[in-house]
């Protein structure tokens, strides 16, 4: 839980630009936040980047947060905009469309396997190398409908696509990450 | 297809990566990218310019004002030695400095020179300042005068405007401080490095203690020279630093990883969080699961000053009890003909194992003893189990080591 004096110490030196206070605030944020980053963007040091540039958002941004919500929830929101930002700039073009090139893994067999993947008691480490296999369309949608709990209607006004597209990544990413899994499992029986 | 959402929300709910300090000295370079003007040194820098001039200013000022006032009063002339000097002016500029602690964190090792009291640090040694001003002529009273200053004890009756000073404790390197003045004149702080920072009347000075030595607190004379009340010491701690191996050490049949600590006092350690009892300096941790693991060390030396190191260590399969998976009882090759794993014919843990035939669930083989391996006879039966088969063997330790499971099972086949 928030030690929400502790916080608001921090904030308050963070506003003075304070060093401490900005480093302070970073550490109390960085793992979390980091594991966000990676969730959208595969290249470890570009999450490192956009980290970074998410916290500089942070600082300059403090003096707008006014403590009624959860802090740890506004940062995060700031973070996982600025990774949409980022991906956004690297294709240079709307990239928020469902498109089955940019998967790894051929989606050649249907698979029903719920029962076997309800059984799986899934590593966080596994989680995120599944999700960072998926296409940035079908990763990006999958994250934030799945983790961030937004909805369609939400995550089609972020991302300039229609509410029929982000269901439809949605359930397209869903599908392979059901395939990479059961790979997965098998592998590991092997 | 919800079963899948769930599973990732569940896995990533907490997900958290270990802090890495690189993170922060690239953070702060864009920072200062950003502010190129706001970083502590030019603070400092830019800080100690304006204070030098506000000094030199006030220097000038006063000593003019002081020498005008000086010159009209002539309070008392004494005979002056064998100087220069034509006239000398005594002036006895009674002060008794009685201290008040207003700070809760009053520490008992007072200097010498203040008497403790319950909530009052008493100046036993009050000053007197002696002056000495040359008074060659008016003119040159409009410069600055140039003054020595010679302290000695001041009777107890003269008594005159006393300053509240509350005596710090000793501090650790990098920790933060607030220091109140209650009094109506502006204190001082004076920072090892002889950086004077003012605590105006009735305010708070906050700062990081990012200077290790002596800092003191005090008043400027009239002739702007430091004058420390109460100080306190700034200890840099002594720093820690983790090696570890990068594999773990199977030797014992245990998945160990040896941790060594360089540090000069005891260790307290964790692991992924949580308190080990040990505290020495070279420690092993039985990594069982695959995972992340982060292992952390602190200290706290003779001051009380803190420091910690870590070391994270990824595993990347389960402990098996280092079981193989297949045996051939008829090889030439003695070391392949019997099934025991490894891991119990190197730990000396009491343990069941059985050899269960997978295809009608009978129990066929059964030891309690690593030196009697499974040689692929059926006990049922006295005979060799069929080649190429499958058999799911399993351990049941008694005593499992902390944080282990007491169960093991796995796959053999018979070749």
């Amino acid at each position: 839980m928030e030690n929400i004096e502790k916080l608001k110490e921090i904030v308050e030196g963070c506003l003075q630009n304070k060093r401490r206070s900005q480093e302070a605030l970073f550490q109390m944020f960085y793992g979390k936040m980091l594991a966000v980053c990676m969730r959208y963007i595969s290249d470890q040091d570009t999450a490192q980047e956009v980290l970074q540039e998410g916290f500089i958002k942070i600082f300059d941004k403090l003096e707008v947060f006014d403590f009624k919500g959860s802090f740890e929830g506004w940062v995060r929101r700031i973070v996982v905009n600025t990774a949409i930002d980022s991906i956004r700039k690297a294709k240079r073009a709307p990239i928020l469309k469902d498109n089955d090139n940019d998967f790894k893994v051929e989606a050649s067999n249907e698979i029903e396997e719920n029962e076997k993947i309800e059984l799986i008691e899934l590593r966080a480490e596994k989680a995120v190398e599944a999700i960072q296999k998926l296409s940035p369309a079908y990763r990006t949608v999958f994250n934030l409908f799945v983790i961030e709990d937004y909805s369609h209607k939400e995550i089609a006004e972020m991302l300039g696509i229609s509410e029929g597209t982000s269901k439809s990544n949605l359930s397209k990413a869903k599908k392979n990450l059901k395939q990479i899994l059961t790979e997965e499992f098998s592998n590991l029986r092997e | 297809m919800r079963n899948i959402e769930d599973l990732f929300k569940k896995s990533l709910k907490d997900h958290e990566l270990p802090y890495d300090k690189k993170a922060w000295s690239e953070m702060t370079k864009k920072l200062d990218a950003k502010n190129p003007g706001t970083s502590n040194g030019l603070k400092w820098i830019f800080g100690a310019a304006v204070f030098a001039v506000m000094v030199t200013t006030y220097l000038f000022l006063s000593s003019n004002e002081a020498s005008k006032e000086r010159q009209a009063e002539l309070i008392q002339t004494e005979d002056a030695p064998a100087d220069e000097t034509n006239n000398e002016i005594l002036i006895k500029n009674p002060v008794q400095n009685k201290l008040k602690s207003t700070d809760q964190e009053v520490d008992n090792k007072f200097d010498k020179e203040f008497c403790c009291g319950d909530e009052a640090i008493v100046v036993q040694k009050p000053i007197v300042e002696e002056l000495n001003i040359k008074t060659v002529g008016t003119t040159e009273l409009q410069q600055p005068v140039y003054r020595e200053v010679a302290i000695v004890p001041l009777a107890k009756d003269e008594i005159k405007s006393p300053l509240y000073f509350s005596k710090p404790k000793d501090r650790c390197l990098n920790s933060d401080f607030s220091y109140s003045n209650a009094n109506d004149k502006s204190i001082y702080l004076l920072w090892p490095s002889e950086n004077l920072e003012e605590i105006n009347a009735k305010e708070s000075l906050d700062i990081n203690l990012d200077e290790k030595g002596k800092y003191q607190i005090g008043t400027l004379n009239q002739d702007q020279e430091f004058k420390e009340f109460v100080s306190f010491m700034v200890h840099q701690s002594s720093v820690i630093q983790l090696t570890a191996k990068d594999y773990l050490d199977f030797e014992n049949g245990l998945p160990e990883l040896n941790v060594q600590a360089f540090s000069d006092h005891p260790v307290d350690w964790t692991l992924n969080g949580e308190n080990i009892a040990q505290k020495s300096n070279s420690e092993n941790f039985n990594l069982f699961d695959k995972g992340s693991y982060i292992i952390k060390a602190s200290t706290a030396d003779v001051n009380g000053c803190q420091s910690e190191d870590q070391v994270s260590f990824y595993v990347e399969k389960n402990y098996n009890l280092l079981a193989v998976n297949a045996f051939t009882p008829n090889s030439m090759d003695h070391r392949n003909t019997y099934f025991m794993p490894y891991a119990l014919t190197k730990r000396d843990a009491a343990f069941k194992m059985i050899i269960i035939d997978p295809s009608n669930g009978a129990v066929i083989f059964e030891t309690m003893n690593a030196d009697q391996p499974w040689t692929g006879i059926n006990m049922n039966t006295g005979e060799l189990v069929e080649e190429n088969k499958s058999y799911v063997w399993k351990v049941v330790l008694q005593n499992p080591e902390k944080g282990e499971s007491p169960e093991y099972m796995g796959t053999i086949v018979r070749l």
